[in-house]
Order: structure tokens, then C-alpha cells, then sequence
């Protein structure tokens, strides 16, 4: 159904005010214990939640709100006109896609359980991939790669040399980061030149910091082939990440970074690494919010509306982990980015 | 039962219960050596013992505050899952060792999980704290092993060198006093019944 793009961006606009509010994002996080947690949760626009109350309520609650995320996906693309519509479909469900592969690429590494390879995945539909069940259903690991040939994710195959070499699975998740995002890149083409910057600056953004992270990863290490590890650059080129894997002081090397990576690295100056994944939410945020204010009346609101929704539905996922495990407030707050207000 | 049943009051047994209670001193001697030793180590292994107690709870705290912010980034299912790609697992080989004749297990560390290369930065660095404090919870269950088969082997220690001093020795010695005056008894006898003897063929 295409109702035209004023109709959904009027929607859009009146579903960014269902986002749960700064208020109601403490009191879930002041709630004592899961179940208070979910008694607050049914109050919200979020509704009755059920899900049984054992040893992976977390896991399930978790499930549970990545199912709510993809159904306001859907909500939305069900209206949007049809490139528009299928670009969103596509820079969620591939990312969901990518995810869930590495996710059987782990469990095929380590031999695990068909059942525990399944019950690891995100549910949601195939985007690209026909069958998750015939790739866990595979022998090996190299089997699920030769599964993809023909698809966008081919390029895997080259990387199983290096996978072999290091028997380490980091080449083909690289490379899985890679496929998503000269993917989406290359999906913007169906979208207006006014539509596009908001997608570049997300994915390259995204792109840009995990770099970063795999280049502190590789810190300490000799003879790091930049090219093997770093096949796609955008903000900061390979000279930069030289410098971060080569850089006696660390601090200094992020300092030198240009903006706005070295606001969302500092954390690691101070040790407190997890607070890089809530920086980098909140540069996501800060970037859809920046495109969104400069078109109130296109696409960015739409894709703004869907990224403040995945920051919320990370939010809530971090937020029942914490419940379940009897933290307090205060130490969920901190890696909790609820900016729109 | 009396010390001295059973007792023969010979020379010969005299001179053999003097050599074994010199052999006795000398064994009590050693006992308490390696009884002050044994104290003296127990004493200052409770004392880094105490010490690794407490670094291991404050490196536990901040290895827990490393794994929460890494569920509360990535989410259980995410950090379940890259856990799931650590291959090689930690493997140990526990060797036996020895102090003052005390055995004690200790443990080497065969192989080890390769942790960074697979999991994302925020995980890597909790996985790396708790992987410190497994290394630490070894060297200390090692430590805490040792200590306790110390303490153990100086009870025992002080145990016979409280027998050895308060019981063996003085029956020893009051078996050989025994002998002596048994002998000096039978001697004076003998000199009496000597000089009775040749009295009696002088008249």
C-alpha cells in the first residue's frame, strides 16, 4: 500500500513521539526487579510482554523487542513508496542478515548444536539468503561459505584462505561488515541525491569506528597487512589506522583522530571501552537527528524514526539484561543513550 | 601400663635405650627446626595470602563491571554468540611440588583461550579481566592448597615434637634411671654378697 511520502512522514512524525520518553526509560530502569521492570514496560506503547520467567528471560525479552523493532519496520515500509520502502527493507533485514550469519559462521566454528546455532538466531525472515535452516543444517563451516556462492555475500569464499591461515573467524566477519555496507552504499543509487547523504553518513560512520576498534585490536601486533585487514576505508584512511595499530600512546593517537571519532573513542583513554558502543548509538542518533532537522518533510525523518527505534530497542535490551541481573539504575544509566528529549 | 614393664635391667639394653634416646634428641631437634621453619612460612604465606584475597576480589569487581557494560552494549544473544567463537579452551596440568617434605599441588597453564582476535573490542576486554582472574583464582586455590598442607604438616609436627618432649624423652629417661639403679642395685647386691661370701671363708 503506497499512500504517498507526506502521509508517511505525517505517521513517521507522530510515531517519533510513541519513543519512550527520557521519564519512562528511568523508571524502567529504576524498576527492582524484571517483573516490575515489565509491569512498567506494559504501561508504554510496548504493551504486555509475556515470556517466561527462567533462567533466559533476557535472552527471550531480548528477542522479543528485536520482534517489535522489525514490525515497526514493517509498519513503515508497508506505506512508504516503493524505492524508499525497499532501501529501508534492505538497510534492516541485511544488517539482521548479516548479523544472524556470523552468528551460524560461530556456531559452525566451534561445532556447536544445530539447536543452539537456531536458538542464536535473530528472528526474523530471510532477506537474501533462502534457508537459514540449510546452512546450519551444513557439515562445516566452509560448506555454509560455498552455500552463499552466488549471492551478495560470494565475496566470502575468496576470505577462506585466511580463514584457514589464521584458523581465526575475524576474516569472514570482516568481510561480512564490508558486504553490508558496500551493499547499502551501493542501494542509495535508487534513492534521491537529497536522500542519500543521511545513509553515507550512517554506514561510513559505522564503518569508520569499527575500524578503529579492530585497529586497537591489532595494536602490539607486527607486519599487520592494512590492506587484508581494511579492505574499506571512508573517514579515516588507512595512514590513520596505521597510526592507532603503531602509536606508542594510545590516547594521543585518538586525540589525533579527526571529529567526530575522537569524542566517541575517548572512552578507551580512560579504559571504560564499552562506553565506545554508546557513543557510537548517540553519533548515530546525533547524525539522523542533524539530517532529520535539515528535511522535516522526506525521507530522513523516516530513516531518523527508524534509527532512534533501534537505539530504543537496544535501550530496552540492555535494560532487561540489567533487571534480570538485579543491577541498579545507576550502573545501567550509563551505557543507556536516551537523548530525544 | 607402666613405662618400665616388659623392661629388661641389663647393660646391654641400657647402652642400646642410650643410643636410641640420643637418636630421639636429635630427631626432636630436627622436628622442631623444621616446626619453626613450617611456622614461619605458614605465618608469611597467610600474610600475601590475605593480600591476594583482597586483590583478587577488588580485579573480580572490575572484571564484573567490564562483562556488565559488555551485556549492556551488545546485548546476551550478541555476547552469547561471539563467546560461542572462542575455540581453544583453557587447559591445565596440575604437577606436584614439594616444601620441607610438604607435597602441594601446583598448576600450569597448557594452553589458552585466544580471546582478542575473535570477540568485539568491549567483550575482548571483559573476556581479558576475567580471563586475569581465572589466572588468579589458579595461583590462588595453588597458594591456598599449599598454605593449608602446611598447616597441616605443622600440627602434625608440633603433635610429635609434644610426644617426643613430653611423653618418648622422659620415659627414656626414666627407663635408662630405671636400668641405672636396677644395675646399681645389682651391683651393690653383688659387692655385698661378695664380701658376705668372703667373710664367711676368712672365719
Amino acid at each position: 500500500m503506497n499512500l504517498g511520502l507526506e502521509y508517511v512522514v505525517l505517521r513517521t512524525h507522530a510515531r517519533i513521539n510513541d519513543l519512550l520518553s527520557v521519564e519512562q526509560m528511568k523508571q524502567l530502569a529504576d524498576a527492582p526487579d524484571v517483573q516490575e521492570f515489565l509491569l512498567r514496560l506494559k504501561e508504554t506503547t510496548y504493551g504486555e510482554i509475556q515470556v517466561e520467567e527462567n533462567d533466559k528471560i533476557a535472552l527471550n525479552l531480548e528477542k522479543n523487542f528485536i520482534k517489535k523493532f522489525t514490525e515497526r519496520i514493517e509498519e513503515i515500509v508497508k506505506i512508504t513508496p516503493s524505492k524508499m520502502g525497499e532501501f529501508l527493507h534492505a538497510y534492516f533485514d541485511f544488517r539482521f542478515e548479516v548479523l544472524n550469519l556470523k552468528r551460524i559462521l560461530r556456531g559452525k566454528f566451534t561445532e556447536s548444536s544445530s539447536d543452539e546455532i537456531a536458538e542464536s538466531l535473530i528472528p526474523i525472515d530471510p532477506y537474501i539468503i533462502k534457508d537459514y535452516g540449510d546452512l546450519i543444517s551444513s557439515n562445516d563451516l566452509e560448506s555454509v561459505v560455498r552455500k552463499l556462492s552466488g549471492t551478495s555475500y560470494e565475496s566470502l569464499i575468496a576470505k577462506l584462505d585466511l580463514y584457514k591461515e589464521y584458523d581465526a573467524l575475524w576474516p569472514l566477519e570482516l568481510e561480512l561488515n564490508y558486504i553490508y555496507a558496500r551493499n547499502i552504499l551501493k542501494l542509495t543509487e535508487n534513492l534521491s541525491s537529497e536522500d542519500r547523504p543521511i545513509v553515507n553518513s550512517l554506514v561510513k560512520y559505522e564503518t569508520d569506528v569499527e575500524n578503529v576498534l579492530i585497529a586497537i585490536k591489532r595494536r602490539g601486533k607486527e607486519d599487520v597487512n592494512l590492506d587484508e585487514i581494511f579492505p574499506v576505508t571512508y573517514g579515516i584512511d588507512k595512514d590513520d589506522l596505521k597510526k592507532v595499530i603503531e602509536a606508542e600512546s594510545l590516547s594521543q593517537a585518538i586525540d589525533e583522530l579527526k571529529e567526530p571519532y575522537n569524542e566517541v573513542l575517548a572512552p578507551i583513554k580512560t579504559r571504560d571501552i564499552a562506553l565506545v558502543r554508546a557513543m557510537l548509538r548517540k553519533g548515530k542518533y546525533e547524525t539522523a537527528t542533524a539530517a532529520r532537522a535539515g528535511d522535516q518533510f522526506g525521507f530522513n525523518v523516516i530513516l531518523a524514526f527508524l534509527v532512534y527505534s533501534e537505539i530504543e530497542k537496544d535501550n530496552l535490551v540492555g535494560l532487561s539484561w540489567g533487571k534480570a541481573q538485579g543491577l541498579d539504575s545507576e550502573d545501567l544509566m550509563k551505557y543507556i543513550v536516551i537523548p530525544w528529549n | 601400663m607402666s613405662a618400665t614393664s616388659g623392661i629388661r635391667p641389663t647393660k646391654g639394653y641400657l647402652m642400646e635405650t642410650k643410643r636410641r634416646i640420643q637418636t630421639v634428641e636429635r630427631g626432636t631437634e630436627f622436628l622442631k627446626l623444621k616446626r619453626d621453619q613450617l611456622a614461619k612460612e605458614l605465618t608469611e604465606s597467610l600474610d600475601v595470602l590475605k593480600g591476594r584475597r583482597g586483590l583478587l576480589l577488588e580485579n573480580l569487581e572490575e572484571a564484573y563491571s567490564a562483562l556488565t557494560a559488555a551485556y549492556l552494549s551488545l546485548g546476551p544473544m550478541e555476547v552469547q554468540s561471539q563467546t560461542r567463537s572462542i575455540k581453544n579452551t583453557l587447559e591445565l596440568e596440575v604437577l606436584p611440588r614439594s616444601v620441607m617434605g610438604v607435597v602441594y599441588p601446583t598448576v600450569r597453564i597448557k594452553a589458552t583461550p585466544e580471546i582478542a582476535a575473535e570477540l568485539d573490542i568491549t567483550l575482548a576486554h571483559a573476556a581479558e579481566k576475567v580471563y586475569e582472574i581465572i589466572e588468579e583464582l589458579i595461583k590462588l586455590a595453588e597458594f591456598e592448597e599449599r598454605v593449608e598442607r602446611i598447616a597441616n604438616e605443622l600440627g602434625s609436627t608440633s603433635r610429635k615434637v609434644n610426644a617426643l618432649e613430653n611423653m618418648v624423652l622422659p620415659d627414656m629417661r626414666y627407663i635408662i634411671k630405671f636400668i641405672e639403679d636396677k644395675l646399681d642395685e645389682e651391683s651393690m647386691e653383688e659387692l655385698v654378697r661378695m664380701k658376705l661370701i668372703g667373710g664367711a671363708k676368712k672365719s
